[in-house]
Protein backbone atom coordinates (compact mmCIF):
# COMPACT_ATOMS: atom_id res chain seq x y z
CA UNK A 1 0.00 0.00 0.00
CA UNK A 2 2.90 2.27 0.65
CA UNK A 3 3.90 1.96 -2.98
CA UNK A 4 0.41 2.62 -4.15
CA UNK A 5 0.36 5.94 -2.35
CA UNK A 6 3.54 6.93 -4.15
CA UNK A 7 1.70 6.75 -7.46
CA UNK A 8 -1.54 8.38 -6.42
CA UNK A 9 -2.21 10.50 -9.46
CA UNK A 10 -2.60 8.08 -12.31
CA UNK A 11 -1.71 9.47 -15.70
CA UNK A 12 0.79 8.29 -18.25
CA UNK A 13 4.02 10.18 -17.74
CA UNK A 14 5.20 9.27 -21.22
CA UNK A 15 2.00 10.36 -22.97
CA UNK A 16 2.28 13.75 -21.35
CA UNK A 17 5.83 14.25 -22.59
CA UNK A 18 4.92 12.69 -25.96
CA UNK A 19 7.66 10.09 -25.76
CA UNK A 20 7.75 7.94 -28.89
CA UNK A 21 10.68 5.72 -28.06
CA UNK A 22 12.39 4.63 -24.84
CA UNK A 23 16.11 3.99 -24.96
CA UNK A 24 17.36 1.03 -22.96
CA UNK A 25 20.63 2.83 -22.17
CA UNK A 26 18.80 5.69 -20.42
CA UNK A 27 18.79 4.17 -16.93
CA UNK A 28 17.55 7.28 -15.15
CA UNK A 29 14.41 7.15 -17.30
CA UNK A 30 13.83 3.47 -16.69
CA UNK A 31 14.18 3.83 -12.93
CA UNK A 32 10.65 5.23 -12.74
CA UNK A 33 9.16 1.91 -13.81
CA UNK A 34 11.33 -0.27 -11.58
CA UNK A 35 10.65 -1.37 -8.02
CA UNK A 36 13.29 -1.30 -5.29
CA UNK A 37 14.18 -4.85 -6.18
CA UNK A 38 14.39 -4.05 -9.87
CA UNK A 39 11.13 -5.67 -10.82
CA UNK A 40 9.05 -4.04 -13.52
CA UNK A 41 6.30 -2.03 -11.83
CA UNK A 42 2.78 -2.86 -12.97
CA UNK A 43 0.73 -0.40 -14.95
CA UNK A 44 -1.85 -0.03 -12.18
CA UNK A 45 0.82 1.50 -9.94
CA UNK A 46 2.79 3.64 -12.36
CA UNK A 47 -0.19 4.81 -14.41
CA UNK A 48 1.59 4.14 -17.70
CA UNK A 49 -0.69 3.53 -20.65
CA UNK A 50 -0.54 0.15 -22.34
CA UNK A 51 1.45 1.35 -25.34
CA UNK A 52 4.15 2.96 -23.24
CA UNK A 53 4.24 0.12 -20.74
CA UNK A 54 5.11 -2.19 -23.63
CA UNK A 55 7.95 0.12 -24.69
CA UNK A 56 9.21 0.32 -21.10
CA UNK A 57 9.11 -3.46 -20.74
CA UNK A 58 11.20 -4.03 -23.85
CA UNK A 59 13.70 -1.37 -22.77
CA UNK A 60 14.07 -2.85 -19.29
CA UNK A 61 14.56 -6.35 -20.65
CA UNK A 62 17.26 -5.10 -23.01
CA UNK A 63 18.99 -3.26 -20.19
CA UNK A 64 18.96 -6.47 -18.17
CA UNK A 65 20.52 -8.45 -21.00
CA UNK A 66 23.41 -6.03 -21.25
CA UNK A 67 24.06 -6.04 -17.48
CA UNK A 68 23.03 -2.41 -17.09
CA UNK A 69 20.42 -3.30 -14.47
CA UNK A 70 20.18 -6.54 -12.47
CA UNK A 71 17.65 -9.31 -13.11
CA UNK A 72 17.16 -9.92 -9.41
CA UNK A 73 18.33 -8.45 -6.14
CA UNK A 74 18.87 -11.05 -3.44
CA UNK A 75 20.90 -11.61 -0.30
CA UNK A 76 23.46 -13.86 -1.98
CA UNK A 77 24.73 -11.26 -4.41
CA UNK A 78 24.62 -7.93 -2.67
CA UNK A 79 24.98 -4.99 -5.06
CA UNK A 80 25.90 -1.99 -2.95
CA UNK A 81 24.71 0.72 -5.28
CA UNK A 82 23.19 -0.53 -8.53
CA UNK A 83 22.54 2.97 -9.80
CA UNK A 84 26.09 4.10 -9.26
CA UNK A 85 26.44 4.90 -12.94
CA UNK A 86 23.23 6.92 -13.10
CA UNK A 87 23.74 10.63 -12.84
CA UNK B 1 20.15 -0.66 -45.80
CA UNK B 2 18.76 -0.80 -42.31
CA UNK B 3 19.78 1.09 -39.20
CA UNK B 4 21.31 -0.99 -36.47
CA UNK B 5 22.79 -0.37 -33.07
CA UNK B 6 25.24 -2.78 -31.46
CA UNK B 7 26.33 -2.55 -27.87
CA UNK B 8 29.21 -4.69 -26.68
CA UNK B 9 31.14 -5.05 -23.45
CA UNK B 10 34.89 -5.69 -23.43
CA UNK B 11 36.62 -7.40 -20.51
CA UNK B 12 38.01 -5.07 -17.83
CA UNK B 13 41.28 -7.01 -17.48
CA UNK B 14 42.69 -5.66 -20.75
CA UNK B 15 44.96 -2.63 -20.92
CA UNK B 16 43.78 0.59 -22.56
CA UNK B 17 45.60 -0.17 -25.82
CA UNK B 18 44.20 -3.69 -25.98
CA UNK B 19 40.66 -2.40 -25.38
CA UNK B 20 41.11 0.20 -28.12
CA UNK B 21 42.46 -2.52 -30.42
CA UNK B 22 39.42 -4.73 -29.76
CA UNK B 23 37.03 -1.87 -30.51
CA UNK B 24 38.96 -1.02 -33.70
CA UNK B 25 38.78 -4.67 -34.74
CA UNK B 26 34.99 -4.75 -34.42
CA UNK B 27 34.66 -1.45 -36.28
CA UNK B 28 36.77 -2.95 -39.04
CA UNK B 29 34.35 -5.89 -39.37
CA UNK B 30 31.52 -3.40 -39.88
CA UNK B 31 33.55 -1.46 -42.47
CA UNK B 32 34.78 -4.47 -44.48
CA UNK B 33 31.30 -5.99 -44.76
CA UNK B 34 29.79 -2.93 -46.38
CA UNK B 35 28.46 -1.23 -43.26
CA UNK B 36 28.34 2.52 -42.89
CA UNK B 37 29.41 3.50 -39.38
CA UNK B 38 27.48 6.62 -38.36
CA UNK B 39 28.56 7.14 -34.76
CA UNK B 40 30.27 5.54 -31.79
CA UNK B 41 29.14 6.14 -28.26
CA UNK B 42 31.89 5.30 -25.81
CA UNK B 43 30.20 4.66 -22.48
CA UNK B 44 33.49 3.72 -20.85
CA UNK B 45 34.25 1.46 -17.92
CA UNK B 46 31.14 0.67 -15.90
CA UNK B 47 30.18 -1.57 -13.07
CA UNK B 48 28.09 -4.51 -14.25
CA UNK B 49 24.74 -5.12 -12.56
CA UNK B 50 25.65 -8.77 -12.14
CA UNK B 51 28.77 -10.86 -12.65
CA UNK B 52 29.50 -11.91 -16.21
CA UNK B 53 32.15 -14.59 -16.58
CA UNK B 54 33.38 -13.57 -13.11
CA UNK B 55 33.90 -9.95 -14.18
CA UNK B 56 32.51 -7.14 -12.05
CA UNK B 57 33.16 -4.36 -14.52
CA UNK B 58 33.18 -3.93 -18.27
CA UNK B 59 34.07 -1.45 -20.99
CA UNK B 60 30.88 -0.45 -22.86
CA UNK B 61 30.86 0.70 -26.46
CA UNK B 62 27.87 1.42 -28.71
CA UNK B 63 28.14 1.41 -32.50
CA UNK B 64 25.43 3.04 -34.62
CA UNK B 65 25.54 2.03 -38.27
CA UNK B 66 23.64 1.37 -41.47
CA UNK B 67 24.12 -2.03 -43.05
CA UNK B 68 22.59 -5.00 -44.81
CA UNK B 69 21.18 -7.80 -42.69
CA UNK B 70 23.93 -10.23 -43.68
CA UNK B 71 26.47 -8.10 -41.84
CA UNK B 72 24.75 -8.85 -38.54
CA UNK B 73 25.35 -12.58 -38.92
CA UNK B 74 29.01 -12.02 -39.60
CA UNK B 75 29.40 -9.46 -36.79
CA UNK B 76 27.61 -11.56 -34.19
CA UNK B 77 29.59 -14.64 -35.22
CA UNK B 78 32.81 -12.72 -34.60
CA UNK B 79 31.56 -11.30 -31.30
CA UNK B 80 30.67 -14.80 -30.13
CA UNK B 81 34.13 -16.15 -31.00
CA UNK B 82 35.94 -13.22 -29.40
CA UNK B 83 36.73 -14.13 -25.80
CA UNK B 84 37.41 -10.54 -24.78
CA UNK B 85 33.81 -9.55 -25.52
CA UNK B 86 31.62 -10.64 -22.62
CA UNK B 87 28.23 -9.20 -23.71
CA UNK B 88 26.69 -7.83 -26.86
CA UNK B 89 23.27 -6.75 -28.08
CA UNK B 90 22.11 -5.67 -31.53
CA UNK B 91 18.96 -3.61 -31.96
CA UNK B 92 17.26 -2.93 -35.29
CA UNK B 93 15.55 0.41 -35.94
CA UNK B 94 12.73 -0.04 -38.43
CA UNK B 95 9.69 2.13 -37.74
CA UNK B 96 9.62 5.83 -38.53
CA UNK B 97 9.40 6.80 -34.86
CA UNK B 98 12.35 4.59 -34.04
CA UNK B 99 14.35 6.06 -36.89
CA UNK B 100 13.86 9.62 -35.67
CA UNK B 101 15.14 8.47 -32.30
CA UNK B 102 18.03 6.72 -34.04
CA UNK B 103 19.05 9.97 -35.74
CA UNK B 104 18.87 11.73 -32.38
CA UNK B 105 21.14 9.09 -30.86
CA UNK B 106 23.62 9.53 -33.73
CA UNK B 107 23.67 13.28 -33.20
CA UNK B 108 24.11 12.94 -29.45
CA UNK B 109 26.93 10.43 -29.86
CA UNK B 110 28.74 12.63 -32.37
CA UNK B 111 28.37 15.67 -30.12
CA UNK B 112 29.76 13.70 -27.19
CA UNK B 113 32.69 12.44 -29.25
CA UNK B 114 33.46 15.96 -30.47
CA UNK B 115 33.42 17.39 -26.96
CA UNK B 116 35.77 14.62 -25.75
CA UNK B 117 38.28 15.38 -28.51
CA UNK B 118 38.15 19.09 -27.73
CA UNK B 119 38.59 18.78 -23.99
CA UNK B 120 41.10 15.92 -24.04
CA UNK B 121 44.27 17.89 -24.87
CA UNK B 122 43.46 20.51 -22.24
CA UNK B 123 42.23 18.44 -19.32
CA UNK B 124 44.17 15.22 -19.72
CA UNK B 125 47.72 14.16 -20.56
CA UNK B 126 49.01 13.97 -24.14
CA UNK B 127 48.93 10.15 -24.62
CA UNK B 128 45.20 10.10 -23.91
CA UNK B 129 44.60 12.70 -26.59
CA UNK B 130 46.55 10.62 -29.08
CA UNK B 131 44.33 7.65 -28.37
CA UNK B 132 41.10 9.51 -28.95
CA UNK B 133 42.28 11.07 -32.21
CA UNK B 134 42.55 7.84 -34.28
CA UNK B 135 39.19 6.70 -32.97
CA UNK B 136 37.60 9.91 -34.24
CA UNK B 137 39.16 9.56 -37.68
CA UNK B 138 37.98 5.98 -38.06
CA UNK B 139 34.36 7.00 -37.49
CA UNK B 140 34.57 9.42 -40.39
CA UNK B 141 36.09 6.85 -42.75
Amino acid sequence: MAERRKFKKRFCKYCEQKVEFIDYKDLAGLKFSLSERFKIMPRRLTGNCKRHQELVTVAIKRARQTALIPYIVDRKNVVENPFENVR
Amino acid sequence: MTCYETLFVVKPTLTDEETAAQIAKIKEIVATNGGELLATNDMGMRKLAYQVEKNDRGYYTVLLYKAEGTLINELERNLKINEDVIKFLTVKYMKQKELTQFNKLVEAANKKAASVVETAPVAEAAPVAEETAPAATSTEA
